[in-house]
């Protein structure tokens, strides 16, 4: 009888250790898990801020190109509201040099900004340091990666376009195309 | 024996019902980690959509205000605004019918038609005059002009 019992006994213990076994299993394999899924979502928000800041960076420098003094136009030393067409023929004669390009490459990056005149009349010809008195297509900056990881980013807006020869105002459109790289 | 064999049976259901349990809290743990995952931290970036758009008005509106209209003595928009505000002619007719067709004809032939509806309305010493007033609310941008006489008038331009 007291054989029976201890090996009863025995066989209850073994049970419980087997118990003990897979309720540590179960509990490994949920904390794997959690760690998984702690890992991917945190890798998401990673991504998700880079991507915010690509975006929020080419918003800014989106905003802010028409101020900058390689484009804005003063007249009498006050800045105005407005881009010099001749200081964009300027520019892109100037962004053919590599000194330059790879100045304004840690500027813009991989971006391709035109303007285009679109009032008083649309002028589809392309500005050039040959053709820059009848142009109405300016390719300021031009800096397409070889290889495009991500979607292009496109971004437009009106700009006033002070034509100094002509001493007149017309309207452009500054378009702003942005690659991931 | 009758006992033992009904006390298995309440352990055996106990079990399953703990079991049961454990599976509906670790389906409301999972489901709550994806609420906060997708519902509380995700950003649409609306903010980032409102700073392009206002900045889009605010440039349409300097873009308009600056071109040179009225062919023979050229005038700058916005100053067939400020005469607008003062009741005086532009380019020959009342200055308010002239900014207000010059705008609609300079919106029809850029094709920005972004927007439908336009508000220009300018003000000096809380008095305003609207030129156009299409829109009761929408995206907003003003700006300072200085007339000849050194007057300073704001300038308002709503799209809708």
């Amino acid at each position: 009888m007291g054989l029976l019992n201890l090996f009863f006994n025995g066989k209850k213990g073994q049970l419980q250790i087997q118990e003990t076994i897979l309720v540590v299993f179960i509990f490994i394999i949920l904390i794997m898990f959690g760690l998984v899924f702690f890992y991917r979502v945190q890798l998401a928000s990673i991504n998700d801020d880079f991507n915010q800041f690509q975006n929020n960076k080419i918003i800014v420098d989106f905003l802010t190109l028409g101020d900058l003094p390689e484009f804005s136009c003063s007249k009498l030393g006050i800045r105005e509201s407005c881009i010099d067409t001749v200081k964009l023929n300027s520019f892109m004669a100037l962004n053919n040099s590599k000194k330059y390009r790879d100045y304004y490459f840690d500027m813009f990056g991989y971006k391709n900004i035109t303007i285009y005149q679109i009032y008083p009349e649309r002028n589809t010809k392309i500005c050039s340091p040959s053709n820059f008195e009848e142009c109405g297509v300016w390719n300021i900056y031009v800096n397409k990666p070889l290889k495009q990881n991500g979607a292009k980013i496109v971004r437009s807006t009106p700009v006033s376009l002070y034509l100094p020869d002509k001493d007149q105002y017309a309207i452009g459109l500054l378009v702003v195309e942005a690659y991931d790289a | 024996m009758h006992r033992q064999g009904f006390d298995i049976n309440n352990k055996k259901q106990g079990q399953i019902e703990m079991i049961g349990l454990v599976i509906v809290v670790i389906l409301l743990a999972i489901g709550f980690l994806f609420y906060v995952r997708f519902g509380i931290l995700d950003d649409d970036g609306s903010e980032d959509n409102l700073a392009v758009e206002q900045a889009y008005v605010t440039n349409l509106m300097i873009s308009l205000f600056n071109v040179n209209t009225c062919g023979a003595e050229p005038i700058q928009l916005k100053e067939g605004v400020v005469r607008c505000f003062n009741s005086e002619s532009a380019c020959g007719e009342d200055a308010c019918d002239f900014v207000k067709g010059e705008i609609k004809a300079i919106m029809n032939s850029t094709s920005l038609n972004n927007y439908k509806n336009y508000s220009v309305w300018i003000s000096k010493a809380s008095k305003d005059k609207f030129i156009l007033n299409e829109c009761k609310t929408g995206v907003r941008a003003q700006t300072t002009i200085v007339s000849s006489s050194n007057d300073h008038y704001q300038a308002y331009f709503m799209v809708c």
